[in-house]
């Protein structure tokens, strides 16, 4: 490695950092998604049940 | 034209994301692994040295940043003209992924530029074009929040993306327009790149995995995006059901 390491890893690990948190939001949303729509599904069947 | 119209619904988009999500992932996994170990073993650059590593970070961001804007543009006509939800969505989701892509060009940009350079920003046509490009995702993003999913907020946030894509040729060309302190296209050129071909290689490579990224990641956005719509349907019906079963109560009670 060169002189310039520190600029190196800095930018790699800004790449890393910023696509990682990307990634991470869009899974977590989706799990919340699939959670919360999942809790409609099961009330909706519950509703059909009562009624 | 067909595989648009086929896609194109929400239901059958969902099933495609099921099906394609797990190709597109192994794919962008196995091109970053290739490019990866390409862009540290390709030689060192004469003049740069070492430093050459972040033009595999710092160029395939620059055009996937680009790219993501293409997207929304396109995406925009869809919203305009046939007045599409899924146009919407993507329109609204690429933004997002623009604005990351467009963030990390502007940082690695700035890093390989103090070492050589000596400087990490200069108000550089090219630089400028970009910090630019990055200002107007942040905007629609702002926009896309501030307005929710109405099809008003969608049609200003689409008006938005076609005049700003003004900035798009202004980008490309910069280089060639104005005096810069950054370098003019050394890839797509008309004699052909000037670039050493053990330095093209994982260029390519990697510009690959990160358009085969956005694309994974995309459509993982949508997908959230077709389930949010849903949820706030649901939410809304569930209200009216409850606020219409409160009125027939209180007219019994009556």
């Amino acid at each position: 490695m060169s002189d310039h390491w520190f600029y190196i890893a800095a930018a790699y690990g800004v790449t890393i950092a910023t696509l990682g948190v990307t990634t991470l939001r869009i899974v977590l949303d989706y799990r919340r998604l699939r959670a919360a729509l999942a809790r409609f599904g099961a009330a909706g069947a519950r509703d059909q049940e009562e009624g | 034209m067909s595989f648009l119209s086929t896609y194109a619904n929400p239901t059958r988009f969902l099933r495609f994301a099921e099906g394609a999500l797990p190709w597109l992932s192994g794919v962008t996994l196995f091109l970053l692994a290739i490019g990866l170990y390409g862009a540290f073993t390709a030689p060192p650059d004469y003049q740069q040295g070492e430093t050459v590593r972040i033009m595999y970070i710092h160029v395939p961001s620059a055009w996937l940043a680009i790219f993501a804007y293409v997207v929304m543009t396109s995406a925009s006509l869809g919203v305009l003209v046939w007045r599409h939800p899924l146009a919407d969505a993507a329109q609204k989701t690429a933004a997002n992924l623009g604005a990351a892509f467009t963030f990390i060009c502007l940082v690695t940009g700035s890093l390989w530029g103090k070492p050589m350079w000596g400087t990490f920003w200069v108000w550089d046509a090219r630089l400028t074009s970009m910090l630019v490009l990055f200002l107007l995702y942040l905007g629609l993003i702002a926009v896309r929040q501030t307005m929710d999913d109405t099809p008003r907020g969608a049609r200003i946030a689409a008006i938005m993306t076609l005049v700003g894509a003004i900035d798009i040729p202004i980008i490309k060309y910069s280089v060639d327009w104005w005096n810069t302190l950054h370098q003019p296209a050394s890839v797509f050129r008309i004699d052909g790149p000037a670039i050493s071909g053990s330095m093209l290689w994982p260029l390519i490579v990697m510009a690959l995995a990160a358009t085969t990224l956005f694309l994974t990641l995309h459509v993982m956005a949508i997908r959230n995006e077709i389930l949010r719509r849903r949820l706030a349907r649901l939410s809304m019906q569930a209200v009216r059901a409850g606020e219409s079963a409160g009125e027939e109560s209180m007219e019994a009670a009556e």
